[in-house]
C-alpha cells in the first residue's frame, strides 16, 4: 500500500468504528466482571445472622468503629464559606461485645481488628470550631482531622465470618449486593444498546449522510461519555468499607440579628 | 544579564525543539484538514506520533514555561490544548502537585496503576490494561482537576483551565461543523491518540514501581534516539527526584545521579521492546484473593499531630 495515497474515508470510518466498539467492550467486561465479584460477596453475605448489639466493650459501650482520618480544603470559589473533605486513611475496630439473635438466643463477638464494616451512610459531626477549622483548611497543609462512625447499643446488625473476618453490617448486605449489581446489570446492557444504536446510525445509508454523520457525531460523545460514567457507575458500586466518606461543612448560620462571618461573594 | 542558554524569546534555546515539534504537528494538522492530497497514511501516522509530543511538551511547559513572555506561554497552553484535546493546565495539579508526591491528600495519585492492574480488577492480557488504563485515568485525573481547582489558591488557575477548555473544544468544534468526516479522522483521532497516550505512559512508567522508594518508585527508557525525539522524557527517576531540571539535562544528570542507586531493570534500553514484552507478550498473574480489604493501615501522623 502507498502511505501516501489518500485514505478511503469509508476505511477510516471502520476502523473509528473499531477503536469505539473495541473500547466500549472494555468498559463494559470491566463492569460485568465486577458484577461477578459482588456476586461472589453476596455468597459470602448468605451466611450471615441477624442480631441486636446489646452491648460492646468499646468507648461509651460501643460495638465497633471505623475512624476516618480526613483532610478539609476551604473552597476558594463564590458562595458561603464551605470546607469540603477527602478521606486520607481509613481503619475499623471491633471492640468486642454482644448481639441478641432473638431466640437463637445471644452471640459473643471477640475484640479484634480484622473486622470489615459494613455502615450506613453518615453525615460526619464535626465537633471543631468552623473558624478555627476554616483557619486551618485555608492553608497549604490544610485541616487533619478524624471522624469516627460507631455501631451503637441498640443498633441492627447482620454479621458474618468469611476466613477470620469478621464482617459486620448496619443494613441488609444481600439487598445492597442485589441493588448494586442490578446497577451493573443496567449498565452494561444500556451502554450495549448505545453502542448498537450509535454503530447502526453511523453505518446507514447513504454512508456519510446526514444520518450517518450524526450516528458518528452521537458516537463521539458516546465515547468521551462512556469512561466518565463507567468510573462513576465503579465508585456507586464500591463495597461500603471502600466508599468514600467525603463531606462538605458550610459555615453555620448565625441568628437573623447577626450578619454571617467570612462570606466570600 | 543573560545567561548562556537563553535566546531573546526562550528561556533554553533547546526549547527551540518544542517549538519546532509544535509548529510540526499544527502545520500537519492543518494540512490534511485543508488539503486532501494530504489525507493519507503517512501524515495521519505523523500526526498521531507529533500529537503525543504534543503531550510530551505540555508536561515540559507547564513544569516550566517556554517563553519569557507570560502572554506568548499563554497562548502557547491555548495551542497544546487543542493540539491534545484537553485543558493542559490540567497538568498542574494533576502532574505537578498530585503524581509527583505519588498522592492526593492521603489517597492514591489519580493515575495510578492499580486502578487497573490491582487484583480483581486487571485482564490477564496486560496489553488490555495498557489500552483500558486512560478510560479509568482519565475521568479520575479530570474530576480530581476539577475539586482541585475549587480549592486551589492559585486564582489565576480557574480562569486559565476555562480559557484553555473553551479554546480547545471550541475550535475542535468549529472543524467538526466545517467538514465533519474530516475534522473526525483527522483532527479528532491524532488528538485523542496523544491524550490517550500520555496517560498510557503513567502505566508503563510506574507499573510495578515502589512509588514509596526514594529511587525505584520509576522506569527509565534510556535509549539516546528515543529520548532525542522525546525531550529526554524517558529519564524519568531524575524527573521525579529533581522537577526543576531542564529536560535537556536530564540524560547527563540521570548518569551522574541515578545510575548505580536504581534498581537496573528499571533502566529499559528500548521501550518498543519493553512494550511487547510486557504487554503485548505479558500476562499477569493473580492469586484467587477479592478486592483488597477497607482497612488501609495507620493513621496519618500528621492527624495525631494535628488533634
Amino acid at each position: 500500500m502507498n502511505p501516501l495515497a489518500s485514505l478511503p474515508y469509508e476505511w477510516l470510518g471502520v476502523l473509528t468504528l473499531g477503536v469505539l466498539v473495541v473500547n466500549t467492550s472494555l468498559i463494559v467486561f470491566v463492569a460485568w466482571k465486577r458484577r461477578h465479584f459482588l456476586g461472589e460477596v453476596r455468597r459470602r453475605w448468605a451466611k450471615r445472622e441477624q442480631a441486636t448489639v446489646q452491648h460492646g466493650l468499646g468507648p461509651g459501650g460501643i460495638l465497633a468503629q471505623r475512624r476516618i482520618s480526613q483532610l478539609g480544603r476551604a473552597l476558594t470559589v463564590r458562595g458561603p464559606d464551605r470546607i469540603v473533605f477527602t478521606d486520607a486513611s481509613t481503619e475499623s475496630e471491633c471492640f468486642g461485645g454482644a448481639i441478641s439473635r432473638g431466640a437463637s438466643g445471644a452471640l459473643t463477638l471477640e475484640a479484634t481488628r480484622d473486622v470489615e464494616l459494613w455502615l450506613a451512610e453518615a453525615t460526619p459531626e464535626r465537633d471543631h470550631s468552623f473558624d478555627d477549622a476554616w483557619a486551618r483548611a485555608s492553608t497549604n497543609k490544610g485541616f487533619a482531622t478524624l471522624v469516627d462512625i460507631d455501631i451503637e447499643p441498640g443498633t441492627q446488625v447482620w454479621v458474618c465470618h468469611e476466613q477470620g473476618t469478621l464482617c459486620i453490617a448496619t443494613f441488609d448486605p444481600l439487598e445492597y449486593c442485589d441493588r448494586m449489581r442490578r446497577v451493573l446489570a443496567l449498565f452494561c446492557v444500556g451502554s450495549v444498546l448505545c453502542l448498537v444504536l450509535v454503530t447502526a446510525l453511523a453505518c446507514s445509508p447513504p454512508v456519510f449522510g446526514p444520518l450517518s454523520t450524526l450516528g458518528a457525531a452521537l458516537g463521539v460523545a458516546f465515547f468521551l461519555a462512556i469512561q466518565p460514567l463507567g468510573v462513576a457507575v465503579r465508585d456507586y458500586t464500591l463495597l461500603p468499607p471502600m466508599r468514600e466518606v467525603g463531606g462538605t461543612w458550610a459555615r453555620p448560620v448565625k441568628a437573623a440579628s447577626s450578619a454571617p462571618e467570612h462570606a466570600i461573594f | 544579564m543573560a545567561r548562556p542558554e537563553e535566546t531573546w524569546l526562550l528561556h533554553h534555546r533547546a526549547d527551540r525543539r518544542q517549538v519546532g515539534i509544535i509548529t510540526l504537528y499544527m502545520g500537519v494538522l492543518a494540512a490534511m484538514y485543508l488539503v486532501p492530497a494530504c489525507r493519507n497514511v503517512f501524515c495521519l501516522a505523523l500526526a498521531c506520533y507529533l500529537s503525543f509530543l504534543n503531550a510530551v511538551v505540555i508536561h515540559n511547559h507547564l513544569h516550566k514555561g517556554i517563553f519569557k513572555y507570560k502572554a506568548l506561554n499563554r497562548a502557547f497552553r491555548a495551542v497544546l490544548s487543542f493540539g491534545n484535546l484537553y485543558p493542559a493546565s490540567a497538568n498542574i495539579p494533576s502532574h505537578n502537585v498530585v503524581h509527583h508526591h505519588f498522592n492526593d491528600d492521603g489517597r492514591p495519585d489519580w493515575a495510578d496503576p492499580r486502578f487497573v492492574t490491582g487484583e480483581g480488577v486487571a485482564f490477564r492480557w496486560n496489553l488490555l490494561n495498557l489500552i483500558h488504563f486512560p478510560n479509568v485515568a482519565g475521568p479520575q485525573t479530570f474530576h480530581g482537576v476539577s475539586r482541585w481547582a475549587r480549592v486551589t489558591r492559585q486564582r489565576d488557575f480557574r480562569r486559565e483551565y476555562i480559557f484553555e477548555q473553551m479554546f480547545a473544544f471550541g475550535l475542535t468544534g468549529l472543524l467538526l461543523v466545517v467538514d465533519f468526516w474530516t475534522a473526525l479522522f483527522f483532527i479528532l483521532v491524532p488528538q485523542l491518540w496523544g491524550a490517550r497516550g500520555i496517560l498510557r505512559i503513567n502505566l508503563i512508567q510506574h507499573d510495578r514501581c515502589d512509588t514509596r522508594s526514594e529511587w525505584n518508585h520509576s522506569r527509565n527508557f534510556v535509549g539516546a534516539f528515543f529520548n532525542w525525539v522525546m525531550c529526554n522524557n524517558g529519564y524519568h527517576t531524575i524527573h521525579h527526584n529533581r522537577a526543576g531540571l531542564h529536560w535537556s539535562v536530564l540524560a547527563e544528570m540521570h548518569r551522574k545521579e541515578c545510575v548505580g542507586r536504581i534498581a537496573p531493570g528499571l533502566d529499559e534500553p528500548s521501550m518498543v521492546k519493553y512494550l511487547l514484552r510486557e504487554f503485548v507478550f505479558g500476562f499477569r498473574t493473580f492469586s484467587t484473593a477479592e478486592e483488597p480489604r477497607a482497612e488501609r493501615g495507620e493513621l496519618a501522623e500528621s492527624v495525631d499531630a494535628a488533634e
